[in-house]
């Protein structure tokens, strides 16, 4: 197998957590305003709703055959013509990252360091999720679980810091518009919520006897959870203007000011959005450099980590003109889009499957999945 | 290449990529020093004689603020620039020319609109704050008399700059909540109409507070004084303190009393298509000065000051309703209110909100004075 590293159920849902947050509390709260006004701090629950669906395909997908990512199994399942499939995920999974670092680029060069130049900015952190990948999926894996602790640490005292500025009766009233309206802001953030489908890539990894799948469930219902806090906090301190700044829980953070001597927090969030975002740069660029691998037919992944960063930067320069072009994209389009890959084709894929009878080399002698439950 | 320990010459060339990524990671391209920044205290907006944009920077100078003291360098510590143009950054533009430095505004805390701007709607000024990254939208907010220039260049005698000065006026009357923020979502909030408080030049070394400015969308449409202005936050449940004098039926001269805190309650009631509001205040005051000479030995006396105070609070409070109403300009948040409360009927009010329905609306009002404290002495 080309990934000799193995990670448990708890690291798998960690990688899975954060990953779906940091690109969900950029730009994403912003779009699920525009639709769903002073109700969007529901729209993560239809979100959330994809991402279970999401997580599931690949979890059945998984048992049917264990030690297998969706990029080896294709193949098994359509013979040539899954080849090409499997190829249709990564194009998808290099697209999608690149729009990750376009997004993360864009906020960083917006914002905080107006004239650097944008390729140093995406470059800097490209070239730091390459190495990390290039050290193994345990590497990903270990350096997500030290920085959690200290991002929640921080991101606790910050919401703590930022209740003095709450009215919470901007969320009222609840469902002033109808459940539609909620469901269309949901489109954006359950885009991302699909990416919940990586974990066909990580699940055969996964430790035996490790709980994947409730580990999938809490890392879904997890990130619904602290997504809804974050939209409930800048609904209670940005209001009606939630829908009009472009990163919203920016802007709540930035208002934070402790009587005078606690200002400035905003350098926080950035240090903060930094980490999350390296590992959803590092977990999608893992699955693109194993997947390409086991494509290939490489022994190694490690020697790909490189080359693809570099393609990562170039397919995020001109991926889109700008941030409206990209927001428009996120707004729904994206959404089909990656339904279509991420739910769609592997439901399909699972569907053949089983009418075929297909499994795995170690499907019928009782592979992980048996002893997961 | 495995990901074993690294040896030998991968061990020199990790040595080398690290001291490469030296020239990177500092940030060269944005970094900032102190001695090569205009810092930027405040900022003035107004509108000419000739309807061009008037922007002028208020830029505190630190390293003379040390030794300032004295009091005696006035003009020292902080420079006032002033520039005229088609617009904002126009105006900044000129500016910039002017400024042997970059202008840096991360510490701006203070923003003040001409009165004749703010008339002509201040959309242009929130735009160009709101799409700012570097502009902190928490900055505290002024309508002036006359031109900003002339505030920015009056330092009170024991502040260091006027910025520093208009922000403890701002604190003092709990104005500091009053944020471009806030304007932001009030203007385009279900009232549509907010409140900036006013300040204007009273003497050669002297900034005062004179009430608010009121605003209907962009435009500001009236000056309420400071009387209608202790109202308005009281209805609004913003904390304000406020004298109230009163005479008493019967007596001579008058009674003073000090509000110590006030709760409001407001109760939107809909009837068929007819709004209402029930604005229910309690105040908690202490007795600050008894010209009547009543002895407040008897709780009796107590009782008729109580009263006098709760008939001078009502008339207070009507006069100001009266007065927003006349304006067509909902800034005591009522709108809001009927929206939370009526969801689904909202949607057919809000169209003629200001123009029909708040000023026609009946509004009872009902204060309840309790009052805490006769003073040290019951003379």
């Amino acid at each position: 197998m080309v990934e000799k590293g193995r990670i448990s159920g708890g690291q798998m849902a960690l990688l899975l957590f954060v990953s779906t947050l940091g690109i969900t509390v950029a730009t994403i709260p912003y779009l699920a305003a525009k639709w769903a006004k002073q109700d969007m701090w529901l729209t993560p629950v239809p979100a959330a709703v994809s991402g279970l669906v999401a997580f599931f395909i690949a979890y059945f997908l998984h048992r049917r055959f264990p030690g297998e990512t969706v990029i080896q199994c294709c193949p098994r399942i359509f013979g040539w013509f899954g080849k090409v499939i499997a190829l249709v995920f990564l194009v998808t999974y290099i697209h999608a990252n690149s729009l990750v670092i376009r997004i993360y680029a864009d906020f960083v060069n917006g914002v905080f360091l107006r004239e650097t130049p944008q390729v140093v900015v995406m470059g800097g952190m490209v070239l730091l999720c390459a190495a990390a990948v290039r050290g193994g999926l345990e590497t990903v894996a270990r350096a997500t679980q030290f920085l959690a602790l200290l991002t929640a640490g921080i991101l606790g005292v910050v919401t703590l810091l930022s209740m003095p500025e709450w009215e919470m009766g901007n969320v009222l009233p609840i469902l002033e518009h109808d459940l539609i309206s909620v469901a269309r802001g949901a489109a954006a953030p359950a885009s991302w919520f699909n990416d919940f489908f990586l974990a066909a890539f990580l699940l055969p990894f996964v430790r035996k006897g490790d709980h994947a799948a409730r580990w999938g469930v809490v890392g879904v219902v997890g990130s619904m959870l602290v997504l809804m806090l974050f939209h409930l906090i800048i609904l209670f301190i940005v209001g009606n203007q939630s829908n009009k700044f472009l990163f919203p829980l920016f802007e709540a953070f930035r208002l934070i000011s402790l009587s005078g001597f606690l200002e400035h927090v905003d350098a926080f969030l950035l240090a903060i959005w930094l980490f999350i975002i390296f590992v959803k740069i590092s977990l999608m660029h893992y699955t693109i450099v194993l997947g390409a691998a086991q494509w290939l037919g490489l022994s190694d992944y490690k020697p790909l980590s490189l080359p693809i960063a570099l393609i990562l930067i170039a397919v995020a320069g001109w991926t889109v003109p700008n941030l409206t072009n990209l927001n428009q994209f996120f707004d729904g389009e994206f959404f089909v889009y990656n339904s279509l890959v991420q739910i769609v084709i592997p439901l399909a894929l699972l569907a053949v499957a089983a009418i075929r009878g297909q499994k795995g080399k170690r499907g019928e002698e009782g592979g992980s999945w048996e002893r997961d439950r | 290449m495995g990901a074993g320990p690294i040896k030998g010459g991968g061990k020199r060339a990790l040595g080398l990529l690290l001291i490469a990524s030296l020239l990177i990671l500092p940030g060269c391209w944005d970094r900032k020093e102190l001695n090569e920044i205009a810092l930027i205290r405040a900022i003035g907006i107004d509108r000419a004689e000739d309807g061009q944009i008037e922007v002028s920077l208020l830029q505190a100078i630190p390293q003379r603020a040390e030794d300032a003291g004295g009091g005696e360098k006035t003009g020292g510590t902080q420079r006032v620039l002033t520039a005229r143009s088609i617009n904002i950054p126009e105006a900044k533009e000129k500016l910039q020319q002017m400024l042997g430095r970059e202008i840096f505004t991360g510490h701006q805390e203070v923003v003040v609109f001409g009165e004749r701007f703010a008339r002509a709607g201040i959309g242009e000024a929130l735009d160009y704050m709101a799409r700012q990254p570097q502009v902190r939208l928490d900055a505290v907010v002024f309508v002036c008399d006359g031109s900003p220039k002339e505030i920015f260049t009056t330092i009170p005698l024991a502040e260091i700059t006027a910025s520093e000065s208009l922000y403890k006026l701002a604190r003092v009357e709990g104005y500091t909540e009053i944020s471009v923020m806030r304007v932001l979502r009030e203007v385009t909030g279900d009232g549509k109409s907010t409140v900036i408080p006013v300040v204007k030049k009273t003497g050669q070394k002297t900034l005062s507070l004179d009430g608010l400015a009121l605003f209907r969308g962009e435009r500001m449409v009236d000056h309420l004084d400071r009387k209608s202005k202790e109202a308005l936050m009281w209805i609004r449940n913003e904390y304000t303190t406020g004298t109230v004098n009163a005479r008493i039926r019967g007596e001579k001269g008058y009674v003073a009393m000090k509000v110590n805190r006030t709760k409001t309650e407001l109760i939107p009631k809909l009837k068929g298509k007819k709004p209402r509001m029930i604005i229910r205040m309690t105040s908690e005051n202490v007795l600050s000065y008894n010209g009547t000479g009543m002895n407040l030995y008897y709780p009796s006396n107590m009782d008729r000051i109580a009263r006098a105070m709760e008939s001078e609070l009502q008339k207070r409070l009507r006069n100001t309703v009266e007065k927003v109403r006349r304006d067509r300009a909902d800034a005591f948040g009522f709108a809001e209110l009927f929206h939370r409360e009526y969801p689904e009927k909202w949607a057919r009010m809000k169209k003629d909100w200001n123009e029909r329905l708040f000023p026609q609306m009946d509004v009872d009002i009902e204060v309840r004075v309790k009052l805490r404290w006769p003073g040290m002495t019951d003379k």
